[in-house]
């Protein structure tokens, strides 16, 4: 018998907004322990939730990138549980009324164009963090994220692979950072995801035992945590045993899953609305508002430039990696139309200057994009070499000193001054003899040595047009 | 001279034209609350702080500043957060529970620079009618002191009736002002949904809660009211509205205006001379040339079924914080988690307390959501909608407060379906968001008072306010 595995993704990831979800406390990380906190987020008794109208347009904005319809009225239920972290003894969520319903995620996996779909986004709030200390065996409470705005992704279980499962997550975190409302940073736990797996006979469409697996804490324990718990279902089916549904959890040092509870001890969680949070209506103005002002996402802007600019798959991806290089790219081009030429240099220089002065791109680059302009315009009329191109923009590319200044300081502008070149040209030939003879008995590839020697001599600035035109008229 | 039987209104005049000191009359009432202690309407006084408040307030009265609540001795139900006081909202939970921020309205009434003496008794975290669901003992009806003051805002209501203070703030949840005013004699104003924000007020069931202010008059109670209503950017169901100052608008009056009698609601039974007081107060309003409609109000019985379920079910939510982690009661002795839940909880709670969280917990549980809170939410818009019709005929409805008056400590402790009976008049109210007050409108033949409850539209405090204080005025409560 042939199986096939059916997952299901639930993805939690912060929302990077100046505040928490129900209280002005900072949404930021690196507090001392239980310093930002308030009686709101603390859960005492009197004090009250406002919800944050960024977290509530951020999660709008998650919903339009994936298609989602965007619901008209937005309820908060209260979901009621305890635990030590939890202060209000209830996380505020949503349950019947979330903010965004349905949707997809679209991604290419070998070739092929796949979509899974989406049950929901939803808006809530996150609980603090428990820390236990063994050496004490005692549990410390620290609240200062208690209360910090997550957004919750629900797939459908349309995942039939651990690989699909981690396209899935890729492209949501790529999506979330491109319409930037969220860093998507798993080991900070700003990304966070469960999945649900249970196995089927391949061909047949039923929806069999499913176990849910947590604490994963980066895209290859998704992947070896789905293939492992496959692979147990598998050898439990074919061993007679059944499956209970349950929670696991994943150790990925052991690379083993166990049991955390059965769906019995599960709690009942009691959700209604919460009285403090009326429902709230959603004007589709707003909607369209939202929608009009979210950049275009990779996927489009991989096809265009395919398409429209012809460029290589690979320079696409490349450039469509990070939005703050896409951007840079396209806002190049407005200026100076020649796609090619304005990928090269960000592929070969500027990606690696990123990358050697090691610059967070959440920041934006210190290189202006008219600077960048100016250089291009210079390579283009032949002013400066390629050579020097590269030479001017490691000179300017933290300085974002002028480019056109940069190439006179450095005395870097082509010279294109036939008597001069001609100097050099007779140089070379004279204390090259051996090369002369080469040449003279056919050996073109010698020309190129030529053109190196003179290119060298002349420190770059030679307009190789020149040099070559002048290297075979004295070697006749 | 004792000041201390004064409204607030008079004692306000004599404050202003420096007749009388804040310190003078903040040492009066808490010589009052010392001499009264049997009555246990007090649970905590600030008596220096007080003082100090006192100093301070006589100093900006005697620059000729200040407002009608300058000076002025005030209590606080203990379920109000207040900086620096312990609120138990009477239960061992919170016995030695401090706050660390001040209620909305606290905030309010210190920046009138009224002078907040103590905090007073009331229903473990308001649940009650009677104050005897009180941690500490309950508070004694001032009349007579067999009796109960009413609940759950009874020590708010027993401290205005004996002049502990000149004015108190309650929370009214399904009757918790109007029911103890009334047992009392004194004004009680339940406020519509939304007037005063609950920022600080420590939660019971959060969409029907209400802060509202007891007097001895009706003036006072527009005075309190002004000082804590308006909007609060805390509380996101606060109405977005202007501060309205009542006593200055005020049109004592009932020349034209349309009270509406919901005959089937009083065939539901109440007291003979809660009924005569009531008949008598209607032939007033009808000879002073206001028009007597009857009208009726459909499904309103079921409104109490419809209050304890939407109630319960938001206690049982509210009072989960309540865990022995991170403030509060908490064991001294557990095995584990679990049980350190349940031994502070089973410790810190008292039964009232108890049985409706589990009432609110069987409500909301899976299997059970829809045919409890699911429909009494659509119950509760059923009987919002009654009110509506009623007042498109009318401007106020007229009922008791209560069927009867104050009862025997201990007469209904163990009848719990009677107590939650008794609050018939009073929770629909709270059900439909809408303001309503009680005023004095008589007595048994015990000497008790009997209260008249005045309900209003939505936002329609005015006019309730021009209604009772005509009734105050030209009838009184005291025939």
């Amino acid at each position: 018998m042939e199986f096939e595995a059916v997952i299901g993704l639930e993805i939690h990831c912060e929302l990077k907004t100046k505040t928490k979800n129900f209280c002005s406390c900072k949404n930021e990380f690196g507090f001392n322990m239980n310093t930002n906190v308030c009686p709101v987020c603390l859960g005492l008794p009197g004090a009250l939730p406002v919800p944050n109208k960024t977290a509530f347009e951020y999660c709008i904005k998650a919903g339009l990138s994936f298609g989602c319809d965007i619901n008209d009225i937005a309820i908060f239920e209260r979901k009621n549980y305890f635990y030590p972290d939890l202060p209000k003894a209830y996380q505020i969520s949503q349950l019947e009324k979330p903010i965004c319903l349905n949707g997809c995620v679209e991604f290419e996996e070998e070739g092929l164009e796949k979509s899974i779909r989406l049950n929901r986004i939803h808006l809530e709030e996150d609980a603090g963090k428990s820390i236990h200390d063994n050496l004490t065996n005692s549990s410390l409470i620290d609240l200062n994220r208690s209360s910090v705005p997550l957004i919750e992704i629900v797939t459908e279980p349309d995942i039939r692979s651990s690989s699909e499962a981690v396209k899935v997550l890729e492209t949501i975190k790529e999506t979330l950072k491109y319409i930037d409302v969220s860093d998507c940073k798993m080991q900070e736990g700003s990304l966070r995801c469960d999945v649900n797996v249970s196995i089927r006979e391949k061909g047949t469409d039923k929806l069999n035992t499913r176990t849910e697996m947590k604490n994963l804490s980066s895209f290859k324990a998704v992947q070896r945590a789905i293939d492992f718990e496959i692979q147990r279902q598998i050898e439990m089916f074919k061993n007679g045993e059944k499956l209970t549904q349950e929670t696991l959890r994943w150790d990925d040092e052991k690379g083993v899953n166990y049991s955390l509870r059965s769906k019995e001890e599960s709690n009942d969680y009691k959700y209604f609305p919460d009285p403090d949070l009326l429902p709230i209506k959603i004007e589709r103005d707003y909607v369209s508002k939202i929608k009009n002002n979210l950049p275009r996402l990779p996927k489009t802007r991989r096809k265009q430039y395919i398409e429209e600019f012809n460029l290589p798959e690979y320079d696409a991806k490349v450039l469509t990696n990070d939005k703050q290089i896409s951007d840079f790219f396209e806002e190049t081009l407005k200026q100076f139309n020649n796609p090619k030429q304005v990928s090269n240099l960000i592929m070969s220089d500027i990606l690696r200057l990123i990358k050697q002065n090691e610059l967070n791109l959440e920041e934006k680059l210190p290189f202006s994009i008219d600077n960048f302009v100016k250089l291009l315009k210079m390579l283009d009329s032949k002013e400066i070499t390629r050579t020097s191109c590269t030479t001017i923009l490691e000179n300017i590319f933290i300085t974002n000193e002028d480019a056109i200044k940069c190439a006179e300081r450095l005395n870097l502008k082509v010279n294109d001054n036939e008597d001069e070149i001609l100097q050099i040209v007779l140089e070379v030939i004279k204390n090259n003899p051996n090369a002369v003879q080469d040449y003279k008995n056919g050996n073109e590839r010698t020309l190129t040595f030529f053109m190196g020697q003179v290119m060298k001599a002349s420190r770059g600035r030679a307009k190789p047009d020149t040099v070559t035109k002048l290297i075979k008229e004295n070697l006749k | 001279m004792n000041y201390t039987e004064l409204s607030l209104y008079e004692v306000s005049k004599l404050l202003k034209e420096r007749k009388v000191t804040s310190v003078e009359l903040t040492k009066q009432c808490l010589e009052n609350i010392k001499k009264n202690s049997h009555l246990n309407a007090v649970l905590s006084v600030r008596e220096e702080e007080a003082l100090l408040d006192a100093e301070k307030a006589d100093k900006i009265l005697d620059e000729g500043n200040g407002t009608y609540l300058t000076g002025v001795p005030i209590l606080i139900k203990d379920n109000i957060n207040m900086l620096g006081t312990i609120t138990t909202c009477a239960s061992r939970f919170l016995e030695n529970y401090e706050s660390v921020y001040d209620a909305c309205v606290v905030e309010k009434l210190k920046s009138e620079n009224a002078v907040i003496i103590g905090k007073t008794n009331m229903d473990e975290f308001a649940m009650g009618s009677s104050n005897e669901n009180s941690a500490f003992g309950t508070c004694l009806n001032p009349i007579d002191n067999t009796r109960v003051p009413g609940g759950s805002s009874g020590g708010s209501a027993c401290s205005v009736k004996a002049n502990l203070c000149f004015a108190s703030l309650g929370s009214d949840t399904g009757g918790s002002i109007r029911q103890p005013a009334s047992f009392c004699g004194v004004v009680g104003m339940k406020p519509t949904y939304g007037l005063v924000s609950r920022y600080g007020l420590i939660a019971y069931a959060s969409s029907l809660d209400q802060i509202g202010p007891l007097t001895k008059t009706v003036k006072d109670s527009m005075i309190m009211l002004t000082s804590i209503m308006g909007h609060d950017d805390r509380e996101f169901t606060s109405e977005k509205i202007e501060k309205i100052d009542y006593l200055n608008n005020l049109n004592s009056s009932v020349l034209g205006v349309k009270i509406g009698v919901p005959t089937n609601f009083f065939a539901m039974g109440m007291d003979k001379n809660v009924k005569k007081a009531i008949d008598s107060a209607i032939e007033f309003f009808k000879a002073n040339g206001a028009e007597i409609v009857e009208i009726k109000l459909d499904k309103i019985d079921k409104s109490i079924p419809t209050y304890y379920t939407l109630a319960c079910a938001e206690a049982s939510s509210n009072l989960g914080r309540f865990d022995g982690i991170r403030y509060g009661k908490r064991a001294e002795k557990f095995t584990d988690l679990v049980d350190l839940y349940y031994k502070s909880r089973t410790e810190g709670f008292g039964k009232e307390v108890k049985r409706r969280i589990m009432l609110g917990n069987f409500v909301l549980s899976s299997g059970y959501y829809d045919a409890y809170y699911k429909k009494a939410k659509k119950v509760q818009q059923i009987i919002k909608n009654e009110f509506n019709k009623a007042f498109s005929k009318v401007d106020v409805i007229l009922t008791p407060t209560s069927p009867f008056t104050a009862f025997k400590i201990g007469e209904k402790v163990n009848d719990h379906i009677k107590m939650y009976l008794s609050d018939i008049f009073t929770v629909p109210v709270n059900i439909a968001s809408l303001p309503a007050i009680n005023i004095p409108c008589g007595k048994d033949e015990n000497k008790m008072p009997i209260g008249m409850q005045l309900i209003g539209n939505k936002f329609s405090e005015q006019t309730l306010f021009n209604v009772a204080d005509f009734f105050e005025t030209n009838k009184g409560g005291e025939n």
